[in-house]
């Protein structure tokens, strides 16, 4: 991104790209890419699929940015497009998913061998339910409050709340069974 | 394991950067995408920003008055949750989506408003400290952090109502389950969700 590009307000940049600037398009997307690509991966944990869940989430916002309405700010609004598209990666992948839980627990068993707090923390991460997951990778992670994160995952806010609650049980749980058993 | 402990523990996941192959090929087909779609002008976010202002000032200026006549121009029994429900509305509506929490300590109100509006407040929450005759009451909603000064000690605590009506308040070391009536500091504690109430 230019520097000259990063003193023009969001606004404005979504404004002008819902005219059909182009230029202005992909500044937002070089403003918030890399945002969201962490994302994605903190919510499926692996390289790959965060490369295509990025990738579809921009391709989406492209297409949809003429319904933007700023009810919702720009970023967040991207927040629940790579929400939306990891959960239709989700239902794709279902019939795999039993293979790749199986080769998760083998990479586990493997990373065990040599154990750290990282190994530790993505291994119990791992064991979360995707949607548990997820509000803790904006909770925590993106450092969104429960209104924000419940307004770019587009559900309530007691049930960020309530995940987030069962969330940090389970990892507790989770974590401090590791740091006690054997390495 | 601690709350801090914990974020310090996930905050250690750090998210890899994409390559600048991966990166150049989504710019690309997200233009591809940009440029195929249709375009048409937006809202002008200059009128809403003026029509917020003027709002929020004269909201500003109303709310230091109001306020305290909603709490004592009705009688105000622990009991009187319709009433604490009609004042968490009326600032709803003064301050759409930016009440943080309504305090009432021995008579004097404190008002919390987020800096700025934000969605998804639903479930809104009474909770209730007493000790003695001294009452503290708390109006909020669930999934907000509240601090609320008890005897000596500020006391911090997140408010969750959870989907079957119940209320929970999680505390920096500790969590505190509504229905069982817990003592803090010295203050027994009730809760419940005025949604649920009503």
């Amino acid at each position: 991104m230019r520097t000259e590009d990063a003193d023009v307000p969001e606004a404005q940049l979504v404004r002008d790209a819902q005219s059909g600037d182009a230029k202005s398009f992909e500044v937002l997307f070089d403003r918030y890419y890399d945002m969201i690509h962490a994302f994605a991966y903190r919510t499926c944990l692996v390289e790959t699929e965060a490369d295509d869940i990025a990738q579809e989430t921009f391709i989406r916002a492209a297409k949809g940015l003429v319904s933007y309405r700023g009810t919702a700010s720009f970023k967040n609004w991207l927040y629940r497009i790579a929400h939306n598209v990891r959960l239709d990666w989700l239902r794709r992948t279902s019939r795999l998913r039993d293979k790749e839980a199986g080769l998760a627990v083998e990479m586990e068993s493997q990373v065990q061998v040599r154990p750290s707090d990282y190994t530790a923390v993505h291994a119990a991460l791992k064991q979360l339910a995707p949607d548990l997951r997820e509000a803790v990778a904006l909770v925590y992670l993106e450092e969104m409050s429960h209104r924000e994160a419940a307004d770019a995952l587009g559900c309530a806010e007691t049930t960020i709340s309530w995940r987030i609650f069962r969330a940090k049980r389970v990892l507790k749980q989770l974590l401090e069974t590791k740091k006690d058993g054997p390495l | 394991m601690n709350d801090d402990d914990l974020q310090q523990q996930l905050r250690k996941i750090m998210a890899p950067s994409a390559s600048a192959t991966t990166r150049d090929r989504a710019r690309h087909r997200a233009l591809l995408a940009f440029q195929a779609s249709s375009s048409r002008p937006g809202e002008d976010p200059v009128k809403s920003r003026f029509t917020w202002n003027w709002r929020y000032a004269v909201a500003l200026s109303v709310v230091l008055g109001i306020l305290p006549f909603l709490f004592f121009s009705r009688s105000h029994s622990p009991e009187n949750l319709a009433a604490d429900r009609h004042i968490l509305e009326q600032m709803e509506k003064l301050f759409p989506n930016q009440v943080d929490a309504v305090v009432v300590e021995n008579g004097k109100v404190d008002l919390s408003i987020a800096q700025s509006p934000v969605l998804g407040a639903d479930q809104p929450v009474l909770v209730l400290f007493k000790r003695g005759r001294e009452t503290i009451r708390v109006l909020s909603y669930s999934g907000h952090h509240v601090c609320v000064k008890l005897g000596q000690s500020q006391s911090c605590f997140e408010i969750l109502a959870t989907p079957s009506g119940g209320v929970i308040l999680e505390g920096k070391d500790q969590v505190w389950l509504a229905s069982e009536h817990p003592v803090v500091d010295g203050y027994s504690v009730r809760a419940q969700s005025l949604k649920a109430s009503l």
